[in-house]
């Protein structure tokens, strides 16, 4: 049933459809006619050639019967005989239907009779014979004193045929007739399968063309231009496909210049951004290192001073025990007391710096003992939110970079929670994940923020180049009331 | 008509119609001094019926006899009737005088001689009336096969008893021409087509009128039993030549009024009632078809025999 959809048929097929769907069509309403006409022809010619011989033998009739000489009749009806096979019988009758000749065709077959039957009429001539009593006579010829024709019937004739051999005739020429059609429709359809392929032909090969332009192909020859549309249309499309090949080359060269300049403003990008990273990298490093020297010093030597001092002002205030005037010891003690809470306190703020310039907490306990530490700080200093930490593997593998890197990490972002988020429950998570990745999940029921407007916020830039340094991920999750996410993932 | 022709140099149309016109006159002025003197008595025109040869055989005896009287239908003849020449047109009028029994010479016209003497007989009348019968005369009819054959030939003709008066003028043209005349017996009992099939070898069948072998209904048997035979008919009527004989001499109405007028001339001059008799004046029907298939050359001779009021003998 696939040719039933003929519209998915392809131009060729329905060129040679119209070619020769109509000639078909043709041919079959045509033999169909002529074998219906020749049908009809038979039974027509037969009765129209019956009912001539039976009229015109009966009109040849009057004078056999009436002068009863049956021969001259005899020869005539053989003779017709011997001209048309088809007649089989004549028969002469009387008035009274009583043969009076009986004539038998040798020649004819008996099949498919057919009869006719005519009468024999004698007729009274319109000829004046001067023997009406109730008008002049007049010899000359006078249309008016006609008399009316009479006719009187002495007889009939029967006559019998047979149409074998006018259908015998009508089907040879039928079958004739079918040959030619049949010859006329073969020539159609091969003219029109020349002449669908002359057209389907070049219309193929422009196809092909459309194709090859299509695949990017644009060196498109056609072997012989056709002439007339088609013909056109090739030179349209070998036209076509010179422009798009120039334009194309012209394309390719203005994309192959925007792309070495892309690719050179990339290379410089990312070069910078390495470099960025880098520097940053060095900045963090080297700002550590600054502040690890700073706290070495500050501890080395600003609180080893500040103990010396108070050391000094003990010693005073011991001295002061010994017999000095009660004023004079008191004043001495009250000084030095004085310099050793003032010590104490200088020695407290240095200790604090220290640890604030450089936790000594992560090079004693490592990241693990670092952020317990930082989480205890933040959650003795707010009272609105609790804190709380999970730690999964042994962080202690971390190297120091890593180590301070998060710590750094979970640092801003607490500092986040407290300054920003208004939060009551604030979760911290770590994980090793494989020994290979450390996962840092900070999330709290803050307020949450516009991501979007604070992205350029120097805290989260920071957050981003740490994380970025290592060639980490980061990602953040947040929406107004609904709290903040930040999933850390730190390759080791 | 003609000198405006000729002066303003019209067509070649109008000119023949003037010389047609000039022609016309011309012969109808022969015409009239062929036709003699004007009758003197009166003329009393009867007829037997209304029909349209009746009318138009009337209409030619007006314009030659313009004071004639007409009487269609006997009943407006009413005794004593008038004294004068009564013309009969027809068999019909002949029947209607008889019975009138008037006396009056009268001519009858139109009506064959088979019809003349049969109405004659019915009535025992004889005398004070003529004819002027309608059929060609026999005379003439053997003229003319003389003329045709050119040769001394065999002529049959199929004689009844009513037509038995005729053979003395038969025989007597016959002699004329130097024909040889066979008469073949036809009685009501005999079957006309062997009579016709014993004179089949006679190369010259002359028929004249007798409705015991002519009538319509025979005619066709005769012509084709005629043909058949290779036999020329000669006879009697131009319908019959039409239908198949071979020629006949027929007069038309002037023929018959041009006779008429010259016998009743006569009769003024005389007092005289001329004999019934052929009509004088006559012309020439010829089936060439028929003459070629009886191998019969028709030449000029044959052709030119007629004769008109108005023209030699």
């Amino acid at each position: 049933m696939k040719f039933l959809y003929w519209k998915k048929w392809g131009i060729k097929a329905r060129l040679i459809l119209i070619t020769i769907f109509p000639i078909a069509i043709m041919f079959l309403s045509m033999i169909t006619y002529s074998y219906w006409a020749r049908h009809a022809e038979v039974g027509e010619e037969l009765n129209d050639r019956g009912q001539l011989i039976a009229l015109t033998i009966a009109s040849s009739s009057e004078y056999a019967i009436a002068s009863a000489n049956f021969d001259y009749l005899a020869r005539t009806i053989h003779h017709l005989f011997d001209t048309d096979p088809s007649v089989n019988a004549v028969v002469l009758l009387d008035a009274q239907k009583h043969p009076l000749l009986n004539l038998k065709n040798p020649k004819s077959d008996a099949e498919e009779i057919h009869s006719f039957e005519a009468p024999v009429q004698k007729e009274w001539a319109m000829a004046n014979t001067l023997d009406q009593l109730n008008e002049p006579h007049l010899a000359s010829r006078n249309e008016d004193s006609r008399s009316s024709q009479l006719r009187q019937v002495i007889g009939y004739i029967h006559i019998t045929l047979s149409s074998s051999l006018l259908l015998n005739k009508y089907q040879h020429r039928l079958l004739w007739e079918a040959s030619l059609i049949t010859i006329a429709l073969l020539l159609s359809a091969i003219f029109g399968i020349f002449f669908t392929l002359s057209l389907t032909r070049p219309l193929a090969q422009t196809i092909s063309a459309i194709r090859c332009i299509k695949q990017g192909n644009y060196d498109i020859q056609f072997a012989k231009i056709a002439d007339g549309e088609l013909g056109g249309l090739q030179k349209a499309i070998a036209d076509m496909s010179t422009s798009l090949k120039a334009f194309k080359n012209k394309l390719e060269e203005k994309v192959a210049a925007r792309t070495n300049a892309l690719e050179r403003a990339k290379d410089e990008a990312i070069q910078s951004n390495e470099e960025k990273r880098r520097l940053i990298q060095k900045i963090n490093a080297v700002s550590e290192a600054e502040r690890k020297t700073i706290a070495i010093e500050i501890h080395d030597h600003l609180n080893a001073s500040l103990i010396a001092a108070r050391l000094e002002a003990q010693a005073i205030c011991d001295l002061t025990n010994k017999n000095l005037s009660q004023n004079i010891c008191e004043v001495i003690k009250k000084k030095a007391q004085t310099i050793i809470s003032l010590s104490n306190e200088l020695y407290a703020s240095g200790r604090k710096i220290v640890r604030r310039l450089r936790p000594e907490v992560i090079d004693m306990l490592g990241l693990e003992g670092a952020v317990n530490e930082v989480v205890d700080h933040f959650s003795s200093t707010s009272n609105k939110s609790q804190f709380s930490l999970h730690i999964i593997g042994n962080l202690s593998m971390l190297d120091s970079e890593l180590s301070m890197t998060a710590y750094r990490l979970i640092q801003e972002a607490l500092l986040n929670v407290v300054k920003h988020a208004q939060a009551t429950q604030t979760k911290i998570r770590l994980k090793l994940f494989d020994k290979k990745t450390l996962f840092i999940y900070i999330a709290d029921n803050g307020q949450g923020f516009d991501y979007q407007a604070n992205a350029l916020g120097i805290g989260l830039i920071g957050m981003r180049e740490r994380v970025h340094s290592l060639s980490g991920e980061i990602r953040i999750r947040t929406q107004k009331s609904k709290g903040t996410k930040i999933i850390m993932a730190l390759p080791l | 008509m003609i000198f405006t022709a000729l002066h303003k140099n019209l067509s070649i149309k109008k000119l023949l119609l003037a010389l047609i016109q000039i022609t016309t006159v011309i012969g109808t002025c022969f015409s009239s001094i062929s036709y003699g003197a004007p009758i003197k008595s009166d003329v009393i025109i009867v007829t037997g019926d209304h029909g349209t040869l009746t009318k138009r055989i009337v209409e030619s005896l007006q314009n030659v006899m313009p004071k004639s009287e007409i009487f269609v239908d006997q009943e407006k003849m009413t005794s004593p009737y008038k004294k004068g020449v009564y013309i009969a047109v027809g068999p019909a009028a002949l029947k209607i005088l008889l019975k009138k029994n008037i006396d009056s010479p009268t001519f009858v016209i139109f009506t064959s001689s088979l019809a003349y003497h049969s109405i004659l007989e019915t009535t025992q009348k004889s005398h004070n009336i003529t004819a002027i019968y309608a059929e060609p005369s026999l005379a003439n009819q053997l003229q003319l096969v003389a003329m045709l054959y050119q040769k001394s030939v065999k002529v049959a003709a199929l004689i009844s008893d009513k037509t038995n008066y005729i053979i003395p003028t038969l025989h007597q043209a016959a002699n004329k021409n130097k024909i040889i005349l066979h008469l073949e017996k036809l009685t009501e009992e005999d079957d006309l087509n062997r009579k016709l099939n014993h004179i089949a070898d006679i190369p010259v069948l002359l028929a004249f009128p007798d409705s015991l072998a002519y009538r319509a209904e025979n005619i066709p048997n005769i012509l084709m039993t005629s043909y058949r035979h290779n036999q020329a008919v000669i006879g009697f009527t131009k319908d019959l030549v039409h239908a198949g004989a071979l020629a006949s001499v027929y007069s038309d109405i002037p023929d018959i009024i041009a006779h008429l007028r010259e016998v009743l001339s006569d009769y003024e001059t005389t007092g005289h009632l001329p004999a019934p008799q052929f009509p004088k004046y006559f012309n020439l029907a010829i089936n060439d078809a028929v003459a070629r298939s009886l191998n019969l050359v028709i030449d000029k001779r044959v052709r030119n025999f007629y004769k008109k009021p108005y023209t030699s003998e």
